[in-house]
């Protein structure tokens, strides 16, 4: 699947394309076949064990995952996730 | 109490004299100060049904117990008045020197009324006001009237100052402070304008005694060791607000083409946190914040080519880029430059040039009706001809100037129904139709569509709260006007607190305690803030507004959004009120939205506390 990935801190990637195998993976997947992939992608939102960093929050297609499954949310083909800290109005 | 001069100095510009109004320890703890003391001032002291634009309105401007104590954020003051945009309460706030000087100068504020023969500028200082000559300044550019006056009072001296806009009466004028900061919303740069007033140059010796000097300096030091090692702070000090866009771009509420989409793909890697990033040359903080976010960025076309803009922050990004369709950051740079030169609020400036965008796009205006002047979605030159027109009330700019509420007035045939604004105030860069908390906390403001007052989109968005629900909004957004009420009455920004890793209230609590020497509780600033809401609302009230004021467009209520994750949505009728009843119910306050008896008796708001 084809999937993209955005991350807003102090290092800003908008919509890095990725391609992974299967069709879908769960959110927690999707995370450490990334990080295989570019190992130290997510270093500034997530440990080395891939727990987040405290205040890092995550949208799946603009809605926070906690709303969702968190990192249990099922990733299918097309889909944005985007790795953030809570940046606070303008 | 410490912190406070405990005096105001009102000023009648007509009969020029002035007095002291005394402000008691009770009263200040009572009220806070800021946006809390301005209510009981304008509820007090402006008369029923005034005309905002008449000598008789009052313009306030208020500083906090909180000024000029070097606690990290407290370099702001506030404007409060009754807006010529909306009828309504305003306040208004900005950053800038002009709140230490004034607490220097031995005042907590300043009440300014009445209207002066001639042009003129207020001098403040340790030993009062005079009032002097503005001749030779009346009709120049802000930044230039700045600099003529710092020349001829001295370099020490802070301006604060109104542009052609305010001299004209546009209806969104602001008040420019420190060159590049504004309090820009509902028309105070109008009301000062109308009073003759071109500007405020403040400069004090003395001011306020503080309880526990060491003891702000120790909090400081301590909230700057939590926060430089997270990423939030990390990221706002580099980006400023611009990292705003990548979030409400993703959220899909970022409004594009005058609010009929919510998000723009375009404007990444343009006016998103990474293209404003590649023309930063520098970075600033306010005075006594160690958050520096300001971000200077090189201009690199138009007159001003080659100098240093502070700014452009995410709502003038979010309003004169993506809601036109401008993809160049060069021109929201300089239409931000022109706006506060010229005196606009760029929030209000480009929700009007959006509508007349849709208005010429749907063919509902032509060059007829328009002197000739046509904007298009994606114009640049269009857009920042329409700002020249709007500050001095040319042509077509007579018509914008009045704001987006009275253009669709003008367009007539059902435009109403995309003129995006709440009691006259138009929407700043946020589209309710993604977070509908942010639609009742629009509806509910009482200056009109505000994104400061709460910003819903921290829970509904980014915090995981279902955004496109009705259920628990009410108290949600009670609680983010609670919150926020604290820190604009204490006049601290909200910003860096927000980056701090401890809880809001010890945050407001411990400064407090160190500056003014007096202990309150979380719940004694949560109770100041409910009976300065409440208060605010019966201004408003008085003034002829009702539920039928804390209402949407139709867009946000019945027009689904067109893309993004958003896409589909809006409010509805159903919801809007089920939002409205809550929000009542939470605040104590009839279905009507008046406060009732008990309400009144809880907050102690039995009659006028302040005469003068």
């Amino acid at each position: 699947m084809n999937i993209l990935i955005n991350l807003f801190g102090v290092d800003v990637r908008n919509k890095q394309a990725f391609t992974l195998i299967p069709e879908t993976l769960p959110l927690r997947e999707v995370v450490k076949v990334v990080d295989a992939q570019e190992p130290g992608f997510f270093q500034k939102f997530l440990h080395h064990d891939l727990s987040p960093v405290e205040g890092t929050i995550v949208l799946l297609n603009g809605r926070n995952i906690v709303s969702l499954a968190n990192w249990d949310t099922p990733i299918r083909e097309g889909d944005e996730i985007s790795f953030m800290v809570l940046v606070a109005g303008g | 109490m410490k912190g406070i001069c405990g005096q105001l100095l009102d000023i009648d510009l007509t009969t020029g004299k002035t007095k002291v109004i005394h402000i008691s320890d009770d009263l200040a703890k009572k009220y806070i100060g800021g946006r809390g003391l301005g209510a009981r001032l304008l509820f007090d002291l402006l008369p029923p049904k005034t005309d905002p634009l008449s000598p008789e309105n009052l313009l306030i401007f208020l500083t906090g117990p909180l000024t000029g104590s070097m606690v990290c954020g407290s370099s702001k003051f506030v404007v409060v008045t009754k807006s010529p945009l909306t009828g309504g309460w305003c306040d208004s706030y900005s950053s800038g020197r002009t709140s230490l000087e004034l607490k220097k100068a031995g005042y907590d504020g300043l009440v300014i009324r009445g209207k002066a023969a001639a042009p003129c500028y207020l001098k403040i200082g340790d030993g009062g006001a005079e009032i002097l000559s503005a001749e030779g300044i009346w009709g120049r550019e802000s930044f230039e009237a700045e600099r003529l006056l710092k020349d001829k009072e001295g370099k020490g001296v802070v301006v604060t100052s109104i542009g052609p806009a305010g001299e004209n009466l546009c209806l969104y004028a602001c008040i420019n402070s420190d060159h590049y900061r504004q309090a820009a919303r509902a028309g105070v740069g109008a009301v000062m304008g109308s009073k003759n007033l071109k500007a405020l140059v403040v400069k004090g010796s003395g001011g306020a005694e503080f309880h526990d000097r060491k003891q702000v300096v120790e909090l400081n030091r301590k909230n700057y060791e939590l926060a430089k090692n997270s990423q939030l702070f990390q990221a706002r000090s580099k980006y400023g607000t611009s990292l705003t866009l990548n979030v409400t771009n993703t959220g899909g509420i970022l409004p594009t083409q005058n609010f009929q989409y919510g998000s723009w793909d375009k404007a990444l890697g343009k006016l998103d946190s990474v293209g404003v990033y590649k023309s930063v040359k520098a970075h600033r903080s306010c005075q006594s914040c160690f958050v520096h976010c300001s971000l200077m960025t090189e201009v690199t076309e138009g007159p001003n080519k080659g100098e240093l803009f502070e700014g452009p922050e995410y709502e003038t990004l979010g309003m004169f880029g993506s809601n036109l369709l401008i993809e160049s950051l060069q021109t929201v740079i300089q239409a931000n430059l022109r706006c506060d030169t010229l005196g606009l609020d760029t929030i209000s400036m480009g929700n009007v040039i959006g509508f007349v965008m849709e208005c010429f796009e749907k063919g509902l205006l032509t060059t007829a009706q328009t002197e000739g002047f046509e904007l298009r979605f994606g114009d640049d030159a269009a857009v920042l001809e329409a700002i020249e027109l709007t500050a001095r009330r040319q042509g077509f700019g007579e018509i914008m100037s009045r704001g987006v509420r009275a253009v669709a007035a003008y367009v007539g045939q059902g435009s109403e129904r995309f003129a995006m604004h709440v009691k006259g105030l138009e929407f700043p860069a946020y589209d309710p139709r993604g977070a509908f908390g942010a639609g009742l906390s629009y509806a509910v403001s009482p200056r009109g569509a505000c994104h400061r007052r709460a910003w819903p989109p921290a829970k509904e968005i980014l915090g995981g709260y279902p955004p496109f629900t009705a259920e628990g909004k009410g108290k949600m957004v009670r609680d983010l006007y609670a919150e926020n009420c604290v820190f604009h009455s204490l006049l601290v920004c909200d910003m860096p607190a927000k980056f701090i890793p401890v809880p809001l209230s010890s945050y407001s609590i411990d400064y407090y305690r160190a500056v003014t020497g007096v202990e309150l509780t979380a719940e004694d600033f949560d109770t100041a803030a409910g009976r300065v809401e409440t208060l605010i609302r019966m201004f408003n009230n008085r003034e002829g507004f009702s539920r039928s004021d804390d209402w949407l467009p139709y867009r946000t209520l019945h027009e689904p959004m067109l893309n993004g994750p958003a896409a589909g949505q809006c409010i509805g009728d159903d919801k809007l009120n089920r939002m409205l009843d809550d929000f009542y119910a939470v605040q104590g306050w009839d279905k009507q939205g008046v406060p009732t008896a008990e309400t009144l008796r809880k907050y102690g708001l039995a009659g006028p506390e302040i005469i003068a």
